[in-house]
């Protein structure tokens, strides 16, 4: 699903260049549960935006179903994450003038869908990842957890095959992040989405497909492949 | 995002969800739109103060070369050039002093007129009370009642003496509001001894106002001494020997057009800068960018709208408010500053348009700046 080959991303800042991920190649098959580990400023969220778009390689291929990111302009960028790719960030990034349906709603909005037909869709998946109290009410009155799971709502409401989640647990006390873990792992196992997850939470990796460890921009660990 | 409802929905929640943020921006706006309301009405009352339409049906000879009109002295004896066209081209010469008085701690214009003249050569029409029968009675124009905030049955201290109003009128042109006495009466308060400062030739009707005006120009028993002006000319011409009022109109709409295009586009550059997590929250999960400046552009707008009404009563009533306490007067005569509904439409699509390039020249390179130079702001 995911083809990572020979890639590098440098940062330059005035006359200074950092070498944020370097010289990385990776396969990722559809279904995988990955886990990335690593220290802070290891390189885990510049490659996981890399392999969402966010940003562009310095060299180097991502390339996921066929699609190469690397030659993409930003328009098709933007379409190939509204249409393929989930995000879930540390902080959860919700709208904060939007409750937790409307802000489930915008993907699917962004592809055309009105508000009326998103917003069913919304609440069935709110309702199913336990917040149907929860629907109406803005992100300042949703505990962190909450808010997590909203933007897990929000990264699967419409049915991308790949999620990239960096840090999603980093914000949450234990049990909380614990809820998250397990939860990303049935929707991993239930609808077969593949999830790249950057994290330090050991615990999220125990039941990974594949665990790396990412240190100074380089792959330093690989676990074996149990999905044989 | 296609639908209108649903970015209408979204933009007044974004817009009621942060409500503080929202009323700062709009109390940016109205600075400035209001700076735009205020200089657009004072530069409109300064044009049209020096350009009224010319009554050419009378005309005034005047003392040539003086500054102030109240400086002019025209004798009986100058009337004659004039009275010798009667009855072909004139109706009728009429003397008419002018003075600039201080009544009432109000600087004010004074003029003297036959009673019988007040209405017929002068036009005046009376509103309320009664025209001047005692020697200590005098009539006021509209205009001056406004601004001094005088009513009958006042009391005026002027030159030494004490008068009553005994009526309000109304004059042609409310530039030419004043305080009216009889002829006889000013005669006998300033020793005038056969002197005034106009004469006041009215045309008979049909007549080429123009050949009549330069035939008297030219007599020459005027033509070194006078100056022979159609009668609501006169104070255009005597603005200009005071100052440009043009220049310092246009002046002033540029002035207000800077501040509505420079706040607008400030405010909204602001706006963005303060929205670049949203954005790059909209582009991560496949918002495109056209949907995003739609988004930004309504809510812009919208903001843009509101403060401009809000800007327009504000300074209606501000205006209003002023006129009634402390009116702008020029010579003495009352300059109504108002906003026009030809400066009210026209500021309002400068500030759709200000506003929309305050969008489109941040937002421009929009579409092909990756999420991520968002996110390294």
């Amino acid at each position: 699903m995911i083809s990572i080959q020979k890639l590098y991303k440098i940062y330059r800042r005035g006359t200074e260049s950092v070498e944020a991920v370097r010289g990385i190649d990776l396969e990722i098959k559809k279904g995988e549960f990955v886990v990335i580990l690593g220290p802070s400023g290891g390189g885990k969220s510049t490659l996981l935006n890399l392999i969402g778009g966010i940003d562009h390689p310095t060299s180097g291929t991502v390339t996921i179903n066929g699609f190469a990111l690397e030659k993409a302009s930003e328009e098709s960028l933007t379409c190939f994450r509204r249409d393929h790719i989930g995000f879930i960030f540390q902080f959860y990034n919700l709208l904060s003038a939007l409750n937790a349906v409307e802000n489930v709603c915008l993907p699917l909005m962004a592809k055309g869908v009105a508000f009326k037909q998103a917003g069913i869709k919304a609440v069935q998946i709110l309702t199913r990842l336990g917040l149907q109290n929860r629907l109406n009410h803005l992100p300042s009155e949703l505990s962190g957890g909450e808010q997590q799971r909203v933007a897990i709502a929000r990264s699967i409401i419409a049915r991308p095959e790949l999620i990239l989640a960096d840090e999603p647990t980093g914000d949450l006390d234990s049990s909380t992040a614990r809820e998250i873990t397990v939860l990303m792992h049935e929707l991993n196992k239930q609808m077969g989405l593949t999830f790249v997850v950057a994290t330090h939470n050991l615990r999220i990796a125990e039941n990974a497909d594949r665990v790396f460890e990412l240190r100074d921009g380089k792959i330093q660990f690989n676990s074996n492949d149990k999905t044989g | 995002m296609t639908k209108l409802g649903d970015v209408f929905r979204f933009v007044i929640k974004d817009l009621t969800g942060d409500g503080w943020r929202t009323v700062i921006t709009i109390i940016n706006l109205l600075v400035f739109i209001c700076s735009y309301f205020a200089l657009v009405s004072l530069a409109e009352a300064a044009y049209n103060f020096g350009n009224q339409p010319t009554d050419r049906s009378a005309l005034l000879i005047i003392s040539r070369n003086v500054f102030d009109p109240s400086e002019s002295t025209v004798t009986d004896l100058d009337f004659l050039p004039a009275e010798e066209l009667i009855p072909k081209y004139v109706q009728s010469v009429s003397p008419l002093v002018f003075k600039i008085i201080n009544a009432n701690n109000n600087l004010v214009q004074l003029r003297a007129a036959r009673l019988e003249d007040m209405q017929t050569v002068h036009s005046l029409k009376l509103i309320s009370g009664d025209w001047p029968k005692g020697a200590d009675e005098v009539v006021i124009g509209e205009g001056t009642a406004a601004m001094a905030n005088w009513k009958i049955g006042d009391r005026l201290y002027i030159y030494g003496a004490d008068f009553i109003i005994s009526g309000l009128v109304r004059a042609p042109g409310t530039k030419f509001s004043s305080i009216w006495m009889t002829l006889d009466t000013a005669t006998s308060l300033f020793n005038l001894k056969g002197t005034y400062q106009f004469a006041w030739i009215q045309l008979q009707s049909g007549v080429d106002a123009d050949t009549v005006r330069s035939r008297l120009q030219n007599d020459p028993r005027l033509i070194d001494r006078f100056d022979v002006y159609f009668a609501d000319n006169l104070y255009q011409e005597y603005t200009k020997a005071v100052s440009d009022m043009q220049g310092v109109s246009s002046m002033l709409v540029i002035l207000a057009l800077a501040a509505v295009m420079l706040g607008t586009y400030c405010n909204i550059f602001l706006i963005l800068s303060e929205r670049s997590r949203d954005i790059t929250i909209l582009r991560a999960i496949g918002v495109q960018s056209g949907t995003i400046r739609a988004l930004i552009t309504f809510r812009t707008l919208l903001q843009i709208a509101i403060g401009y009404i809000l800007s327009f009563f504000g300074t209606s009533l501000l205006l209003a408010w002023f006129n009634r306490i402390n009116p702008l007067t020029l010579h003495s005569i009352p300059l109504p500053v108002s906003i026009s509904g030809k400066a009210l439409l026209i500021g309002f699509f400068l500030s759709l348009f200000f506003g929309w390039a305050g969008i489109w020249i941040p937002t421009r390179h929009l579409r092909n700046r990756s999420v991520a130079s968002f996110i390294h702001k």
